[in-house]
């Protein structure tokens, strides 16, 4: 597709010159993408124009940015295949989104002696906000292990895990530690037939391979917007109709009540129960064109870009003497993560930015996991739309360098 | 100024080949990393539990997960003994090393003279008049993001100082499980034969 030969030129940000006069080779993309021309110009479009509270006004400025804001909903329930706009509730982030499922939902459902079932290889996002409802509601935490260094959920445990005490069943849809693509489709299932709901967080798969909630029979999905070419601060919670409109608020504030009394309160239906507060406007709006960008590509070209420059750096790094590469070989999301013998991930991390190369080092927010495969953290590339072979050749060059320089 | 440095570092290293090796790689890069850290990275010095601490604390840094917990033995206001166990980048470990090496046989008052002299090296990048291996850290200054490595096991050293006596070691964050004790044998000069 035409669209591709000039990719790099849409990202502004990738066309400057690190220290040394090296060009910038940016692998930290599971961190967060750049932002291609168009976003950008969305962003500023909308502010030099259309600039205004949505909802509220009655003006002309008022009713065109309610017409984007709610335009980007429906841009990105179809990005998804929601069955309607109302599905789809803007949050900050991932982060925000399930800390709004475990208050909001966990707060109401959950109880003493019902299990969240998790995964070993969840980020603290998928982690954390659940300790913090099992906390307040009794509910206690299990984990489908991880089988190893390969990376893989241990699906051979899920008859014993998935128990009637399972209420809530959260896990990753692709590992940012690992890079693991886990059958999320087939998990559904088995949770649906023991009654559980579902959470996909789909922070690192939305932005690189197609998504299909309905397909994927999923209750839940999350992902951010940053890491999908999109703006930081916009992220999307989707829930079917059903269970949202069973939920109560998690926060108060305007925008969300049907009427206010002294005493009490109405709340709206969905989507806006889940959104107090004056929305990121701009930000959703930028996320939509976001969507526009990725579908332009195709999202299965886009799944076969990221996820074949990783299966080439695994490969090419599988030759460095003392590494030790996790997640498995085969079929993988568009990211490697590897540790050094004796070299440290953060140290790996400051030499290779002296050759213009941006990586990521450390426990990724995965600190459980790290622990139980006895690592203190990893250095992980992570790739996108942008980067190229070469890129590759440039972080084995370096990575080469590290290994010489430590042996001493 | 170069020929200065790569003087010192002369006479410093023990072994030629690695001390030129040194001034022919110097760099930005390697202001940083230069050779006092990899070699106490390699070789830590006063490395494992002291068991007749009276005094221990540990520091972490929850964003990269790098933790150091610092033993000492103070007699009087004196540090009679001081060693550091813990896990993290070259810079942590090396710092924390290098640390226990300076800090042996001081007051508590010149402890912390001497981390305001340490401090000062990694903020400015200005090494002090008269070297000592704590100038091999003025390379930090230029990686904001590795100050808080250089000083990770200085500030639990200086919390087991403020830290009340006790006859069983307790940990100055109770918060924070302790890691395990490292199993390398610890030579009679204080250096570990493996890291």
């Amino acid at each position: 597709m035409s669209t591709w030969t000039d990719l790099r030129a849409q990202f502004p940000a990738l066309h400057q010159t690190m220290q040394g006069g090296k060009p910038l080779v940016y692998l930290d993309n599971a961190a967060t993408t750049h932002k291609p021309r168009a976003v950008l110009d969305a962003l500023a479009y909308f502010y030099e124009h259309d600039n205004a509270n949505v909802h509220r006004g009655l003006h002309a400025l008022s009713m065109r940015a309610t017409d984007a804001y709610e335009a980007a909903r429906t841009r990105v329930a179809k990005f998804i295949n929601a069955a309607e706009p109302a599905e789809i509730i803007f949050t900050r982030g991932t982060t925000e989104s399930i800390n709004l499922v475990a208050a909001s939902w966990g707060g109401a459902n959950l109880k003493k002696g019902d299990v969240i079932l998790l995964t070993e290889m969840e980020h603290h996002s998928n982690l954390v906000p659940w300790q913090l409802i099992a906390q307040r509601t009794g509910a206690t935490l299990r984990f489908v292990p991880v089988t190893g260094d390969d990376g893989l959920l241990d699906l051979s445990q899920l008859d014993r895990l998935l128990t009637p005490e399972v209420k809530i069943f959260g896990f990753t849809h692709i590992s940012n530690t690992l890079g693991t693509v886990n059958p999320v489709a087939e998990l559904c299932a088995r949770a649906k037939k023991i009654g559980a709901i579902t959470v996909i967080d789909a922070a690192q798969s939305a932005g690189h391979t197609p998504l299909d909630v309905r397909a994927l029979g999923c209750d839940f999905l999350a992902f951010s917007g940053h890491k999908m070419a999109g703006p930081t601060g916009i992220g999307v919670l989707y829930g079917r109709r059903a269970l949202l409109d069973a939920m109560p608020p998690w926060q108060g504030g305007g925008g969300m009540i049907a009427s206010a009394d002294f005493l009490e309160s109405r709340w709206k239906p969905a989507p806006e129960r889940f959104e107090a507060g004056t929305p990121n406007v701009a930000d959703a709006v930028g996320l939509a064109v976001a969507c526009d960008f990725l579908d332009s590509l195709e999202r299965d070209a886009i799944a076969k870009h990221d996820g074949g420059l990783a299966r080439v750096a695994y490969e090419k790094l599988s030759d460095l003497p003392g590494i030790r590469l996790l997640g498995p070989r085969g079929g993988r999301g568009g990211l490697v993560s590897f540790a050094l013998h004796d070299v440290h991930a953060h140290d790996v991390v400051t030499f290779a930015d002296q050759d213009g190369v941006a990586l990521r080092g450390g426990h990724h927010c995965n600190q459980p996991l790290m622990r139980k495969l006895g690592l203190t953290g990893t250095t992980r590339a992570s790739f996108y739309v942008y980067n190229t072979p070469e890129e590759i050749d440039v972080l084995v060059t370096s990575l080469r360098r590290i290994v010489k320089f430590f042996a001493g | 100024m170069c020929a200065q440095r790569a003087h010192i570092f002369f006479v410093q290293l023990p072994n030629r080949a690695s001390c030129l090796k040194f001034i022919f790689l110097m760099s930005d890069l390697d202001d940083l990393y230069q050779q006092v850290i990899l070699d106490h990275n390699r070789r830590p010095r006063n490395r494992g539990k002291l068991p007749t601490a009276n005094r221990v604390a540990h520091g972490d840094n929850p964003s990269c997960g790098d933790q150091c917990s610092v033993f000492l033995r103070l007699e009087g206001d004196r540090i009679a003994d001081i060693t550091f166990d813990g896990e993290g980048c070259a810079i942590s470990q090396a710092s924390a090393s290098v640390m226990t090496t300076r800090l042996k046989g001081k007051t508590t008052a010149e402890a912390r003279a001497l981390f305001d002299e340490f401090h000062q090296v990694i903020s400015t990048g200005k090494a002090p008049d008269e070297f000592n291996e704590l100038a091999a850290f003025a390379g930090v200054h230029a990686y904001p993001a590795r100050i808080k490595c250089a000083t990770l096991g200085w500030h639990a050293a200086l919390d087991a100082l403020r830290e009340r006596p006790t006859s069983n070691i307790q940990h100055s964050t109770s918060n924070v499980e302790h890691p395990t004790p490292s199993s390398a044998k610890v030579t009679e000069d204080g250096s570990n034969a493996e890291s």
